[in-house]
């Protein structure tokens, strides 16, 4: 156990000292500083908040009842005398778009919309905008402005999650939410691919300059495996921490000055939680399965190659994403979060919508029986071809060695 | 008791034997000098030890008791092709590998400091590994491999691109290392260290032990029936003799089959021939590893 410790020692000063590692680390944050240091330059420059000129639509109405409420949120409303004015003003450039009321329009309620753009279907801010101040024209002899304003905007949703016990649950769903967990998955695959570099490349250094003999004349191969996955484990959590700690201390600058979606991400606690779980056994089940192939690769290009197949393995759930975001347990989705290669990602994405606590229990025993057999296995493979200098063992060989451990 | 005992170990590669049901033994205070041609078994043999690979059969005991994890801590390898961390300073690479011995990193800093005075690195101590020269690197390791006061060193090939001063100072290491109690088993091609330092030999070729013994007694075995004799005068006729050359200052006689060095001798002094030096032929250690190897070829 001692011996592990110091190998976990070394794994880790070796790491932070790395160059590219304190370049990756440090440079997100920097990146998230720097986006607001511009932002927050721009907006200096241009005096003041930046000015978001409300788009003009012209109209010809040709009933002869639509003269009011031509201010809305999204666009201005105004109007022509004859089509030809109008296309005059578009072609000009002072409107974006012009539309005919046509005189049996309440009978047919069709409009023709005149535009310079080719677009698959008309903005949506334009869309409302034309709606609503047809509506406020169409019933303002009727109703209340009040009755206006419901039939424009029917309603406003304000979601509350329960669970079983009637109580409000943990996970609320939301963009926040969302962002959380995908900003999670990403960092682990991210984390996983540098540190697997590092671990490969370590030890295929180590096989070609014969440390391997020494540390394996004074450790034994289940200590050495175990040493450098968790040194370098415990490297990749210090960036995570320094990545989230970065990112609760811009967010606060980021919403006050930029607003909108940063607006709208908080840090549920629970959900953090469950995610470094994941982070660490993900991880910790990566880096084993890096370091047999470290054992079995020649060379350190070898090694990339040969774990490309474990780093598909573990991007596979971004690639299935069309099920994860629809949420619900799907049977892919429950699939995914059970089979220990895919469950880290599957079940950080999926924290951001909900998912059964049998599912994430199921999930991480799996996933820690996994670890333990993977460990077990790679000190095998670790063993029997470290001292292979300069062979790769073929399918065959592989496969007796893992029936032999 | 033996420091280590390799007994009847092989190991097998796919339908070939590398390792042959060999065995040896050596006892604590004594150099071992394990030799063999290129591809023989010795450093399979020395993985097999070290409990790098397991054999397929046969044992290694370390004083008495079957190598285990425990047994790790007991050893000093120095492996023949060797390397370290190009960017760890000496201080710290020698701290790190002597507690991977089991050592504390307290005792394994002045235990390094104390080894690295004797190889007057001491002012290198804080430099990185890879401003080392070749022969600075190689005395580091040496360093690494006996730190922690091992029981039993593997030293292979240990004078590999040392120039001849810091040769002598690691055959003086050994010596001293032997004169503490430690076993020593000492892989070279270098037959000259191994006849000037080895208590006993052991040579291995295609994965079999085809010599093992005193080096006093396989040179005994091995001298041959050649005397090499220097007198005043001519020697003259000598019975039991097969044939004799005569070189500007001395004579090869060879004997005939029956006939001692004693038997000769005394037809000299009889003859009162005056005798400068009168000496069997030993052939070197060298010979002899040229005759086993050609033999088994």
């Amino acid at each position: 156990m001692r011996k592990t410790f110091f190998i976990i020692k070394h794994e880790f000063r070796g790491m932070v000292k790395r160059t590219s590692y304190i370049v990756t680390t440090l440079l997100l944050p920097l990146v998230g500083v720097l986006g607001i240091v511009i932002y927050n330059l721009v907006q200096a420059l241009s005096g003041g908040a930046v000015e978001v000129q409300v788009p003009k639509i012209g109209y010809i109405d040709q009933v002869g009842i639509f003269s009011e409420a031509t201010q809305q949120p999204g666009a201005e409303l105004v109007a022509y005398q004859s089509a030809d004015g109008a296309k005059a003003d578009l072609i000009k450039g002072d409107i974006k778009e012009y539309f005919i009321i046509p005189g049996d329009y309440i009978a047919k309620g069709v409009l023709e919309r005149f535009s310079l753009q080719t677009e698959l279907q008309p903005g949506e801010a334009s869309a409302t905008a034309i709606k609503d101040f047809l509506i406020a024209n169409l019933l303002k002899n009727e109703v209340s402005a009040d009755i206006t304003a419901r039939v424009q905007t029917p309603y406003a949703l304000e979601n509350t999650v329960l669970d079983k016990s009637g109580n409000v649950a943990e996970g609320q769903g939301g963009f926040g939410a969302y962002i959380i967990s995908y900003l999670f998955s990403l960092l682990l695959l991210l984390s996983i691919f540098t540190a697997s570099g590092f671990l490969l490349q370590g030890l295929v250094e180590e096989k070609e300059n014969r440390v391997m003999e020494v540390l394996l004349s004074s450790v034994s191969s289940r200590q050495l495996i175990a040493g450098k996955v968790l040194g370098l484990g415990a490297a990749g959590l210090v960036q995570i921490a320094i990545w989230l700690v970065s990112f609760e201390l811009l967010l606060p600058f980021a919403s006050s000055s930029i607003g909108g979606l940063f607006a709208s991400i908080s840090f549920p606690p629970g959900i953090i939680a469950i995610s470094l779980v994941y982070f660490v056994l993900g991880y910790l089940l990566f880096g084993i399965l890096m370091a047999g192939v470290g054992a079995i690769a020649p060379t350190a290009q070898m090694g990339q190659q040969m774990s490309a197949i474990f780093s598909m393995m573990a991007a596979l759930p971004f690639f299935l994403i069309v099920f994860i975001i629809q949420g619900g347990d799907h049977i892919v989705n429950i699939i995914l979060s059970l089979f220990p290669p895919t469950a880290p990602l599957t079940v950080m994405m999926r924290l951001g919508q909900g998912i059964p606590l049998w599912e994430i229990i199921t999930s991480i025993v799996l996933l820690i029986l996994a670890i333990l057999g993977t460990l077990s296995l790679s000190a095998r493979i670790f063993r029997t071809f470290l001292l292979m200098y300069g062979k790769t063992p073929n399918f065959r060989d592989v496969m007796r060695s893992l029936r032999q451990a | 008791m033996p420091a280590v005992e390799v007994v009847d170990v092989v190991k097998t590669y796919g339908d070939k034997n590398v390792v042959d049901r060999v065995s040896f033994s050596v006892e604590q205070g004594q150099i071992l000098g394990l030799i063999g041609p290129n591809g023989a078994g010795k450093t399979t043999t020395i993985r097999m030890m070290m409990d790098i690979i397991k054999p397929d059969a046969g044992e290694v005991r370390i004083l008495g008791n079957s190598f285990g994890e425990e047994s790790k801590d007991l050893v000093g390898y120095l492996p023949e092709e060797r390397g370290l961390y190009k960017r760890m300073t000496v201080l710290d690479t020698l701290v790190y590998f002597g507690t991977l011995k089991g050592m504390t990193p307290a005792n394994a800093t002045v235990k390094a400091e104390k080894w690295l005075g004797r190889v007057n690195l001491s002012a290198h101590r804080r430099k990185k590994m890879e401003e080392m020269s070749h022969g600075m690197a190689q005395l580091i390791q040496i360093v690494a491999t006996v730190l922690h006061d091992p029981r039993l060193l593997i030293l292979d090939e240990p004078f590999t691109g040392l120039d001849p001063v810091n040769m002598q100072l690691v055959k003086e290491i050994i010596a001293e290392l032997r004169g503490e109690g430690k076993a020593i088993i000492l892989s070279t091609h270098r037959m000259n260290e191994v006849e000037a330092l080895c208590d006993t030999v052991f040579m291995i070729n295609k994965g079999k032990g085809v010599l093992h013994g005193a080096l006093a007694d396989i040179k005994r075995r091995f001298r041959g029936n050649t005397l090499i004799i220097e007198s005043d005068g001519p020697l003259g006729e000598l019975r039991g003799v097969a044939s004799v050359k005569t070189e500007a200052n001395h004579s090869e006689v060879v004997m005939a089959d029956g006939t001692t060095p004693q038997q000769i001798l005394e037809q000299l002094v009889a003859r009162k021939v005056a005798v400068m030096r009168f000496e069997v032929a030993t052939p070197s250690l060298n010979d002899i590893f040229i005759q086993i190897a050609g033999e088994n070829r």
